[in-house]
């Protein structure tokens, strides 16, 4: 009996054993493979739990965060007006109790908020849902909507508040708001992607920034507008152009209006990508105008020879005009300038010592006052209307730091009442967005990838040579089921794309330990949204137009009758609902300059924001894909189609938008059009 | 006796042997805390020298409790004819330092169990080692004085594992090479002086453990001379001693940032006199200092106030010993641990000039509009070859892996515009940028596409035997 019972034991253990350790060796080949290392921990929680999208395990393993991004406040200083970019509120916030004691629900991410003269009245862009909320403030209830442009996010009410300037960011426009009719009244062209708006002290100039470049010949210098708006006659009279910058965030006038100061970066993506030692990747700064007649335009740097300010977004003067404050994001630092030492700089140097400033990193030395360390991810700033204090938001930590600007000091961090515990993506989020983990701060995953998209440059990745294999940027919206990763597709996933060989070549740093990488890969799996695309398909109804171009994605037959090739359809490597086969395609796309390889299938979800495309950025525009590179029908067959075919088939391209914001039988659809 | 009482003593026989085992082991762990400094006999090291002072025959390492001044001493090398260098492990268990066991041996490095105070030999070579440092990832880097070929007897940097496999040489100059520190952010501050063809200044370079990317991290004011060991600091700053040359050769403190070393200067005892020898920051923003009042007296150790820049109680001294290299056995944060892009089965490395006529130095031809056309690369003992620049003033070159080469600039009649450099190398598949030649550090690349990467790199050492014309031709064919 007792035999009997120890060979059972033992057969259990055998049968156990069997299971046990070949499952285990599975494991470590999956994990080896995803990781593309072999001592990743055996942990199926960091891949498998914090990964989960759109159901029950991720509402539990996530948390609803707030992420503040703008902010206004009242103009006796009482209160605090915080846009909630992730909450979907504006928090109102005692400046006594240091209470969050509102949250009044908004539009879909929502970007700015401006209050006017008597304080009753706030305007609140939501950037996802193309409009304004207009909200009156004793009540704290939403009073009108405004409709917009494409993609809201900064304003500003004109001297006499009777209009609104409201910075389309997607359609590259400024919308003018008539706040008497509640209706808009002219729609501004202004630069490739604008987000940030001034009013000039005299209520005559509204400035508008822009952040991505502007048109130019292949791999010419780089520069992007500042654009100059007459408030008076409501037209644009200047388009300013900041050479080799892009990103600027956000513009403000110093209270006499002798300067206009911006944020910008100053890339350097034309460069082969071969050290990050001497400012060789990127670099941080401000472009200043003198507004004016014979005004000048420069760009003074705010980093250090071995320190670099990442991500500047949001500047302010205070009402003395002698100091600027800068938050540089991505290393969680507001820069404090002193704009004395500036003007002093200004009026006893040459165009040319300007010029050779804009690339010193020593010159910051001469005017930057202090760094103050804030919590992560400082975004907008505002100033109490004394000056005294300065409100800083905190996104990822959910947070107003707040500083007084005497001691340069921070005071106190006003809790909005997020929640409390970090999640895992959390964390991730925050190191997507901080520099700390490149050589000396230089450039974070935000820097290149700003709000998680892409930032329109082509990089000079020098994988061998120098002059070879030029990189477009890629999106990160939404890529978890978009693998493999990289143009060449040599990532099977986020892992191996963030892992050894991204610090070998492109932080050139210590590498992420796991437990960053697995936070890192959650958040990009988890955390990034497509935007609506209403600018082109807002309802999920094709236009008419649309629909022709439809038919030409998924056709089998050339307009002659000839039956094209499957492999040459459209609708074969980009199928839905990602748009994408995930296979690597040789397309006739190949330049001198690139190796002979081919290269990873793009999604096509939001196109229309993306640009310049194909994997070296050589066609600026949608339609030079084919009119210009993509003449020889391989990739897809376009040569028999008329002028306004291929515009109809542009037009469906740029419709294309996350499959989360088609109607439920949009698959159905695309079957039987299949058909 | 009986059985109880038996047991009694028994047991109380136990408690004491328990009781010693753990007085013993606390002895061990009571390093923690204390102060080990180099100690040299006065009558074997001159002070007032103009050596770099990187060894000291019949020294010794002495470790102190730093509240115990007259406390004992206790001497952690008595097998040695010579100890010096201290340098502590990240978690304040182990000490590596240079040694001679006896006075006929080359200096090896060696590292101490601080526990136990057993020492092991790391290096063995021939000739001495010098000034170790421990790198992230179980690594040491040294410098290794090297046989004259021609170019005079230089100290090379290298690394290896701490015991003792993969050997790399990671400098390939004829410099004397020493290292200074670790920076945090991972790379290695070597004191650095040319030796060939013609003595150079003594300068701090910054420079990845693989020895790619070297660049000028610090250099002093004419007549100065910084001193062999830094110490970079959490609130990013740069501490070391910095001698005058001439007939007045003070050693003062001296801090630098380390986010713009080269325009931070600060002089702590510039009103004090007397010399300082070491500096050692510490968390409070004071120092231990290496001090000597005045020149009939032997170095001692000092505590300084940084605030007050003012010195404050003597330490530990002794008339017939001088005291130097203070470190604390307490642990301390660990570098970064950088990344190696280098395959080492390359034979060559990539290095391109965005704009060879950005220079600041002063013009050097007969006329200051001439424009740079060509460079020459120059090798140790002949030319490399000459290459003409693009229009924008860029080249790009192919060169032999860890071949020392230096550039000057030609104009259109093979005038030496200006340079040479100082001495380059490229690691094998390094790829190396500069804004111009010998240009402001603190200047940042301006954001073109250099001419000279839209073709393939110019090959070094070239085929010399080659007209410049043929040298053209070379690159033209080469790109098809």
């Amino acid at each position: 009996m007792r035999k009997k019972r120890l060979v059972y034991l033992g057969a259990i253990f055998v049968v156990i054993g069997l299971i046990i350790i070949p499952a285990h060796n599975l494991a470590r080949k999956h994990v080896n493979y995803m990781t593309a290392v072999d001592d990743h921990p055996l942990d199926c929680i960091s891949c498998h739990l914090y990964t989960q999208r759109d159901n029950f395990l991720a509402k539990i393993v996530n948390a609803p965060y707030l992420s503040p991004f703008n902010l206004a406040v009242s103009p006796d200083g009482s209160k605090l007006y915080v846009v909630a970019q992730e909450g979907n509120a504006l928090l109102v916030v005692d400046n006594q109790s240091d209470q969050v004691t509102d949250k009044i629900p908004v539009g879909l991410q929502p970007h700015s908020v401006v209050i006017n003269r008597d304080g009753n009245t706030a305007f609140v862009s939501n950037e996802w849902a193309d409009n304004v909320y207009e909200i009156d403030l004793p009540s704290l209830k939403v009073t009108d909507t405004l409709i917009t442009g494409n993609g809201p996010a900064g304003m500003v009410l004109s001297k006499d508040e009777k209009f609104l300037y409201v910075v389309d960011s997607y359609s590259n426009e400024v919308s003018i708001i008539d706040l008497n009719t509640k209706t808009e009244k002219k729609r501004l062209v202004a630069g490739n992607n604008p987000v940030g708006a001034a009013l000039s002290p005299s209520g005559d100039l509204v400035y508008v920034t822009s952040r991505r470049i502007l048109p130019r010949p292949y791999r010419a210098p780089i520069s992007t507008e500042m654009t100059v708006i007459d408030a008076a006659k409501q037209r644009v009279i200047e388009r300013k152009k900041f050479r080799d910058a892009y990103i600027m965030e956000n513009v403000t006038f110093s209270p006499t209006g002798d300067l206009a100061v911006a944020t910008l970066i100053r890339p350097k993506n034309l460069m082969p990508s071969i050290q990050v030692e001497q400012g060789w990747m990127m670099t941080y700064g401000m472009g200043i105008i003198e507004p004016g007649k014979n005004g000048r335009i420069f760009q003074l740097l705010t980093d250090e020879p071995n320190a670099y300010y990442s991500d500047p977004f949001d500047v302010v003067v205070t009402p003395d005009g002698k100091k600027a404050f800068i938050s540089n994001s991505g290393v969680d630092v507001i820069t404090v300038i002193d704009l004395n030492k500036v003007r002093k700089l200004l009026a006893t140097s040459t165009p040319e010592m300007l010029k050779t400033y804009s690339d010193h990193l020593g010159i910051s030395s001469r005017y930057v006052l202090k760094r103050i360390r804030t919590g992560a991810n400082p975004k907008g700033m505002v100033l109490s209307p004394d000056g005294k204090h300065l409100y800083v938001t905190e996104r990822l930590e959910d947070k107003v730091a707040v500083i007084n600007t005497e001691t340069l000091e921070i005071e106190k961090q006003i809790d909005l009442g997020g929640p409390g515990r970090v999640t895992v993506a959390r964390k991730g989020r925050r190191l997507f967005n901080n520099s700390g983990h490149t050589f000396q701060n230089q450039y974070g995953c935000y820097t290149c990838h700003p709000d998680a998209n892409e930032d329109g440059v082509v990089y000079n990745m020098a994988g061998v040579g120098m002059g070879r294999n030029l990189t477009n940027t890629l999106s990160l919206f939404d890529i978890g089921d978009t693998h493999p990763y990289k143009w060449n597709g040599h990532n099977q996933s986020v892992y191996k794309q963030d892992g050894m060989r991204f610090s070998t070549f492109l932080t050139r740093t210590e590498p992420f330990d796991y437990d960053q990488l697995d936070a890192l890969v959650a958040y990009i799996i988890t955390g990034i949204k497509n935007p609506p695309n209403l600018r082109y398909n807002p309802t999920g109804e094709l236009t008419e137009i649309q629909k022709r171009g439809e038919k030409i994605f998924f056709r089998t037959h050339t307009n002659f009758g000839k039956e094209i090739p499957i492999n040459n359809r459209c609708y074969i490597c980009h199928p839905p609902p990602h748009f994408t086969n995930r296979k690597l395609e040789n397309v006739g796309t190949l330049a001198e300059t690139d190796d002979s390889i081919p290269f990873d299938t793009p999604d096509l979800i939001d196109l229309f924001a993306g640009g310049p495309y194909l994997h070296d950025g050589r066609a600026a525009t949608l339609e030079e894909i084919w009119t210009k590179y993509g003449t020889e029908d391989r990739h897809g067959v376009i040569n028999d189609l008329t002028k306004n075919q291929l515009n109809d088939l542009i037009e469906y391209l740029k419709s294309i938008r996350d499959s989360r914001y088609y109607p439920k039988d949009y698959h159905k659809i695309l079957k039987e059009l299949n058909k | 006796m009986n059985l109880r009482k038996a047991f009694l003593l028994a047991g109380y026989i136990f408690a004491l042997g328990l009781t010693g085992v753990y007085l013993v082991s606390c002895k061990n762990h009571s390093m923690k805390g204390m102060l080990i400094f180099t100690r040299i006999p006065v009558d074997r090291f001159n002070p007032d020298g103009d050596g770099l002072s990187h060894d000291f025959p019949g020294s010794g390492l002495m470790a102190v409790k730093p509240g115990e001044a007259g406390g004992p001493e206790i001497n952690l090398t008595p097998g040695f004819y010579s100890a010096c260098s201290p340098q502590i492990s990240y978690d304040a268990t182990h000490l590596l330092f240079a040694g001679q066991k006896n006075e006929q041996d080359p200096w090896q490095v060696w590292e101490m169990d601080l526990k136990h105070k057993t020492s092991k030999q790391i290096t063995d070579f021939k000739e001495s080692c010098f000034g170790p440092a421990y790198l992230p990832g179980g690594r040491l880097v040294f410098s290794r004085e090297m046989p004259d070929t021609g170019t005079g007897t230089t100290h090379t940097l290298f690394t290896m594992n701490l015991d003792g496999s993969n050997l790399q040489q990671i400098t390939f100059h004829p410099d004397d090479d020493y290292v200074s520190t670790i920076l945090r952010d991972g790379r290695i501050l070597m004191l650095s002086k040319q030796i060939f063809p013609e003595q150079g200044e003594i300068k701090y370079l910054a420079m990845r453990p693989n020895g790619t990317k070297a660049q000028l991290f610090y250099q002093g004011e004419k007549g100065t001379v910084p001193g062999f060991r830094v110490y970079e600091t959490a609130d990013e700053h740069i501490y070391f001693i910095e001698r005058k040359t001439g007939k007045n050769k003070k050693r003062d403190i001296i801090s630098i940032r380390y986010n713009r070393p080269l325009h931070s200067r600060v002089n702590y005892t510039a009103e004090i006199s007397g010399n300082f020898y070491t500096v050692l920051p510490l968390p409070s923003g004071d120092m231990f200092v290496s001090y000597r009042p005045s020149d009939n007296q032997a170095i001692a150790l000092y505590h300084f106030s940084g605030e007050k820049k003012s010195i404050g109680e003597r330490l530990f001294g002794d008339s017939k010993y001088h005291i130097l290299d203070p470190v604390l056995v307490e642990p301390y944060n660990r570098p970064r641990k950088l990344p190696d892009e280098l395959n080492l089965t390359y034979p060559t490395g990539l290095i391109v000039c965005q704009n060879v006529n950005i220079t600041s130095l002063p013009d050097t031809a007969s006329s200051s509009t001439a424009k740079t056309t060509k460079i020459e690369v120059l090798g140790l003992d002949k030319s490399l070859g000459i290459v003409p620049v693009e229009d924008d003033g860029s080249f790009y070159l192919k060169v032999t892996a860890d071949l020392p080469f230096r550039i000057r600039a030609l104009d259109d009649h093979d005038r030496v515009l200006y340079g040479p450099s100082d001495w380059i190398w490229v690691r094998p598949f390094e790829r190396r940028g500069c804004v111009g030649c010998h240009e402001d550090p603190e200047l940042v690349p301006e954001n073109v596409v250099p001419l000279a990467i839209k073709t393939w790199p110019v090959l070094i050492p070239v085929d010399t035997t080659q007209s410049l014309k043929n040298v053209q031709t070379f690159k033209v064919s080469d790109m098809k």
